[in-house]
């Protein structure tokens, strides 16, 4: 008992000695209190209700725009899962500029969540034979298809397990998201992904004010600050609310289709029930929730 | 030598060094310029963020990564010279224990500052001691560096309390301050056979503590690493690699201060031909065991080649890191070890600068451990912008790296000036021992 008081002291100690630290380097309330912020998984609604409300007052001093921002828990009896028709998908990449819109990621340095890979037809899926900077005047091009890849919603993800400080996990509707005000930028989470699907903030992020989406998520499309990791969310803010993710809505030939896998009546369980489904890298067992397929 | 009899003669020998001269107050000037300048780049990368360095999203971790696992890797010196050959009972190795602890302490002090300077938001620091997840081996890796840095201080400092006495005794012309602190560091010390009891109790016990911990700190250093599945990490041996890379790296670096000590000290009768002899028989015991690991962790994945293996080890082998990585294996390890075997190479002068080689080579191979896995990520998609796959560390990132050694140097410095860098107390003690026996 004597110890665990002496370390909770210390701790204190600790906390108190970075809170002068920060008084004397001059910081407002405000930034005071971000500091202090706890992790997102561990606050209560009311807590949450003001932080979320703190934001949208800062995006908009910032942005100078009205914002929503949402902290919406996910949905009961909801596992998220996506399904790529290979056969359909031609590389047009609206999907990717699609993405960057509706998640306000950052255009310069530039990050894009979703990267489209061109294969060749010969060599089937051959990631060593694959580019995701192909450039031709019209897509597709002969000989070719395209392999999308962007966060795999792994239902077994490596991300998370690496984490040191539980600044990414698994939400109940399987999403795997990540709380921006939290994470360490120690990049563990980068090195242990298979899929490359995660991406860091290399510099404070621009967004041009008028493409900004202000219709936002806590644990999704709010603006990243730089030195933070970010990654796909399945469109957290939308899919929530009943829509579609945007890169589903976007695609143009409707190779992308995304659903309830919990629901015995959805396209996504009619897909994977009838055609012949794979996932990325099967062997590392990270049980992917998103899946592709050959419509034809 | 006979410590005994010429008790007055080895004193004044061994504190003659501690006294500022010019070439130190130059040397130290060096270092500190050297720092500021890197503490300068490093506030560059906290205001513009971690895109001032070469990383990118594919390969995210580089040169600090790399930088953080030699540090790492060289502090382990002191546990395989201070626990190993002192538990061992092997005489010769006694007056280096100093220098071994004084390199163990500062290279694993700085090692947890080193990787701060890799972190994207050092401002949330706090987050990891206070709810850090233990199921993270970075976890692992803070608790046993933590515990490994204050067990090395403890045992340098444990055998110093009697050196600090006569310091504080016959160190007349130092300044008054100086002298007391060394008193107040010496608690008391008075020679009691109580006390000397306590003190070799308590070496004793931490030399055996800090075995454990030692091997602990690079295994675990090495899961950071293994436990991920990318092909060039994805590895059963990484734990043993490591370790016996790291007694490699380490028995370079205190080589290096023996002679630097050497010569600047003139402590030609303490630390001595011998020694060096000895000291470079065992570069060549560790580097052998190290090379043996290395030609498992190559060969084995080299003969199956398998799908994303080949990838990695084509460029270690034959592509873009060829250069380095048969620079290193040759240069770093084999030539070396052959050299060393003639005795002429063991002589002071030719084994400072193989172990200069030595060292080189092995910060090196921390890099070649860590880049080229990154570069290689699992969806090898081939012609990406070349600054998202091909690393190269910019010269803001290299300035900061430079800075986490001068601050190393800065500690060995100041602590190797103000302390007496082969231990008076248990030289002395140990040879009355002897002859009781």
């Amino acid at each position: 008992m004597k110890n665990e008081n002496s370390r909770r002291s210390f701790l204190k100690n600790i906390a108190l000695a970075s809170f002068a630290t920060l008084a004397l380097s001059g910081c407002d309330m405000k930034a005071l209190e971000e500091f202090l912020q706890q992790n997102f998984r561990t606050l209560s609604k009311k807590e949450k209700n003001k932080i979320i409300k703190n934001l949208a007052i800062d995006y908009k001093k910032k942005y100078g725009k009205e914002f929503n921002v949402s902290d919406k828990p996910a949905l009961e009896g909801t596992l998220f899962g996506y399904a790529l028709d290979l056969a359909r998908c031609v590389g047009c990449r609206r999907c990717v500029y699609a993405c960057v819109k509706e998640n306000n990621q950052s255009r310069e340095p530039q990050v894009h969540w979703i990267d489209v890979l061109q294969m060749e037809k010969e060599k089937g899926i051959d990631f060593a034979h694959s580019t995701s900077q192909y450039n031709p005047e019209k897509v597709p091009s002969e000989g070719h298809f395209y392999l999308p890849v962007a966060c795999q919603q792994c239902s077994n993800p490596q991300c998370t397990t690496v984490c040191p400080v539980k600044a990414t996990w698994q939400e109940p509707d399987g999403i795997v998201v990540v709380d921006y005000n939290w994470c360490i930028g120690c990049r563990y989470c980068m090195a242990a992904c298979p899929y490359g699907a995660r991406h860091f903030n290399w510099g404070e992020p621009t967004i041009p004010v008028e493409e900004i989406n202000t219709e936002m998520h806590y644990l999704g499309n709010r603006p990243r600050m730089k030195g933070v990791v970010e990654k796909c969310t399945f469109c957290i803010q939308r899919v929530r609310e009943g829509k579609y993710p945007s890169c589903v809505e976007i695609c143009p030939v409707g190779a992308r289709k995304f659903g309830n896998l919990l629901d015995p009546e959805s396209e996504i369980r009619y897909i994977l029930e009838n055609k012949r489904v794979l996932v990325l890298k099967q062997e590392l067992n990270t049980q992917p929730k998103f899946y592709y397929f050959f419509g034809i | 030598m006979d410590y005994k009899e010429n008790y007055d003669k080895v004193v004044t020998d061994l504190l003659r060094p501690i006294y500022i001269t010019r070439s130190f107050k130059r040397w130290f000037a060096f270092l500190v310029i050297g720092l500021i300048i890197s503490i300068f780049a490093y506030s560059l990368q906290i205001k513009l963020g971690l895109g001032v360095t070469g990383l990118r999203d594919i390969t995210t971790w580089g040169m600090y990564i790399g930088n953080f696992v030699f540090f790492v890797a060289t502090s382990l010196v002191g546990m395989l010279i201070t626990a190993v050959l002192g538990l061992l009972g092997i005489k010769w190795a006694a007056p280096l224990t100093r220098i071994a602890e004084i390199i163990a302490l500062a290279f694993a002090a700085v090692a947890g500052l080193v990787i701060i300077i890799d972190m994207g938001r050092p401002d949330r620091l706090l987050n990891v001691f206070i709810y850090g997840r233990f199921q993270s081996p970075i976890l692992w890796d803070l608790t046993v560096v933590i515990t490994y840095t204050v067990i090395s201080a403890l045992l340098l400092y444990l055998p110093l309390i009697p050196d600090l006495k006569i310091c504080s005794e016959r160190l007349e012309k130092a300044h008054p301050l100086q002298r007391k602190l060394y008193k107040l560091l010496s608690l008391d010390w008075s020679n009691d056979p109580q006390q000397v009891q306590i003190i070799q109790r308590g070496i004793r016990i931490l030399s055996i503590l800090i075995i454990p911990i030692a091997l602990a700190i690079h295994t675990v250093t090495s899961w950071l690493f293994a436990v991920t599945m990318r092909p060039g990490w994805d590895s059963t041996i990484f734990g043993p690699y490591f370790v016996t890379g790291a007694f490699v790296s380490g028995t370079a670096a205190v080589i290096l201060a023996m002679y630097f000590f050497r010569r600047n000290y003139h402590l030609k009768a303490y630390i001595s031909e011998l020694h060096f002899d000895k000291m470079a028989k065992l570069l060549i015991l560790v580097s052998l065991v190290y090379l043996y690991f290395n030609i498992n962790e190559f060969l084995v994945p080299g003969y199956k080649l398998k799908k994303f293996d080949a990838v990695h080890l084509n460029a270690l082998f034959s592509g873009h890191y060829a250069w380095m990585f048969w620079g290193v294996q040759i240069f770093g390890l084999i030539i070396p070890i052959i050299l060393l075997l003639f005795r002429f190479f063991r002589k002071p002068a030719a084994s400072f600068f193989i172990a200069l080689f030595v060292i080189c080579g092995a910060w090196l191979k921390r890099y070649l451990i860590v880049v080229p896995t990154m570069e290689h990520p699992f969806l090898p998609a081939q012609h990406l912008p070349l600054n998202f796959t091909v690393y190269s560390p910019t010269l803001i990132e290299i300035t900061i790296t430079m800075g986490t050694l001068f601050l190393t140097l800065i500690i060995i410095t100041v602590l190797s000036k103000f302390l007496p860098i082969i231990p008076i107390w248990e030289m002395v003690h140990n040879s009355e021992h002897g002859e009781n026996e």
